[in-house]
């Protein structure tokens, strides 16, 4: 479910300890 | 989608760190304009040559000299990378050499230049001497298909020679990026240029800018887009970001992104590109200017210079200027007064700050499509 993946993905963006850090890609887009 | 109680809660926990970015303004990025000449003449350039004192460009061994100072004074612990910008960095001919010297300091491990490419192009050579260098990514700006690409850059060939040295770019290592300005006479072509840049070049990433009335872009240009193209963009961003984002995590895939055009809002933040945007500008971004003039980004206004290297010490001007661009207050006027998204954008892009109807979400009146915030 694309929509549902994206907003989970959104999620773990906004937890990610550095707010403007873009690891970083394994741990928010990961399967 | 609309935000849950739990999605606001974790903007709430961003921001809370964002603030404390502001507050600490560690130095993770240098960004260096190394001159503004150029080869082109955009129609859109954010910090052109006619601007300033073309002469007063710093030397070589100012600037090697500047990278030195910074990595003897600064506190490195978190420093990421080096972003070199223009005018058009490879006329400088002596661009090689201060890559190989700043290189050899181990701090500036990753350097990333903005180019047109068309020194590039036809100097395919200079890709393996620039690897040997340490330049380890390469921003191409392409902006619409062949032919409203060389028409918005007065250059007949232009965009072949961009697509080739994206192309050999991307082929021999570099993380590239694409860069596409989108404007009122080519938001209609940005599916099919995204298409093809996908597939042709095989970038990491596709990124798009809104035009903004700064530099030669005038408030009446018939570039501007209006809010409808505006939408159209962000639609456009979204809707590939939800197709492909499950991709992103392998690095051989091409992200979409919209650039620094300014946040927003809650409700589509996070959606159409790979990460929650707040301008850094001055907060970990620490710009040198092509005369040794301190300040962030080439295209924020030149009344926000806030030293000079040549007559200062840059941490000193680090520690003790930079509040207008960390303290946000002053831009709080117009719609951003009694705006509820101002706690997460601060007032936007430090590039726009001078321009009254700054705000994306504001100028494609997003808020009034969704309902959700007040503006």
């Amino acid at each position: 479910d694309h929509a549902s993946f994206a907003s989970r993905c959104r999620r773990r963006m906004l937890a990610w300890s550095n707010p403007v850090e873009y690891e970083y890609f394994t741990t928010v887009f990961g399967h | 989608m609309p935000l849950t109680a739990a999605d606001e809660s974790l903007f709430e926990r961003w921001r809370e760190r964002i603030e404390q970015l502001i507050r600490d303004h560690p130095l993770q990025i240098i960004t260096w304009e190394a001159t503004r000449r150029c080869n082109l003449r955009c129609i859109h350039c954010g910090s052109p040559a006619e601007e300033v004192d073309l002469g007063s460009e710093l030397t070589e061994d100012e600037v090697v000299g500047a990278f030195e100072q910074i990595a003897a004074d600064f506190d490195m612990s978190q420093f990421r990378h080096v972003n070199i910008t223009g005018g058009e960095p490879f006329v400088r001919s002596d661009l090689l050499d201060i890559l190989r010297r700043i290189s050899r300091i181990p701090y500036y491990r990753n350097i990333d230049i903005q180019t047109n490419g068309i020194v590039l192009a036809n100097r395919p050579e200079l890709l393996a001497k620039l690897r040997q260098a340490g330049v380890t990514g390469l921003g191409i700006s392409i902006d619409g298909l062949e032919s409203t690409h060389d028409a918005f850059r007065h250059i007949h060939g232009g965009f072949r020679m961009a697509w080739d040295a994206a192309r050999r770019a991307a082929d021999s290592g570099y993380v590239v990026t694409v860069s596409v300005v989108a404007h009122a006479r080519n938001v209609h072509e940005i599916q099919e240029l995204f298409e093809r840049v996908r597939d042709g070049i095989r970038p990491r990433v596709f990124r798009i800018m809104t035009i903004d009335p700064i530099g030669r872009t005038g408030f009446d240009s018939e570039y501007l887009l209006s809010a409808d193209q505006t939408r159209e963009v962000i639609e456009f961003l979204k809707g590939e970001y939800e197709r492909s984002c499950h991709t992103y995590a392998n690095r051989a895939t091409t992200m979409v992104e919209l650039g620094c055009g300014g946040w927003l809002g809650r409700d589509l933040e996070g959606l159409v590109r790979p990460f929650i945007w707040h301008c850094i500008a001055g907060i970990n971004n620490l710009g040198i200017l092509h005369d040794g003039k301190l300040g962030a980004c080439s295209n924020i206004p030149r009344k926000f210079i806030e030293g000079d290297l040549r007559t200062e010490r840059i941490k000193d001007v680090w520690d003790q200027q930079y509040r207008r661009y960390r303290s946000s207050d002053w831009r709080r006027t117009g719609p951003c007064a009694t705006c509820k998204e101002w706690p997460y954008c601060h007032g936007g892009p430090m590039h726009k700050a001078c321009i009254a109807d700054r705000c994306l979400l504001h100028l494609s009146k997003l808020a009034v499509t969704c309902g959700a915030h007040d503006h």
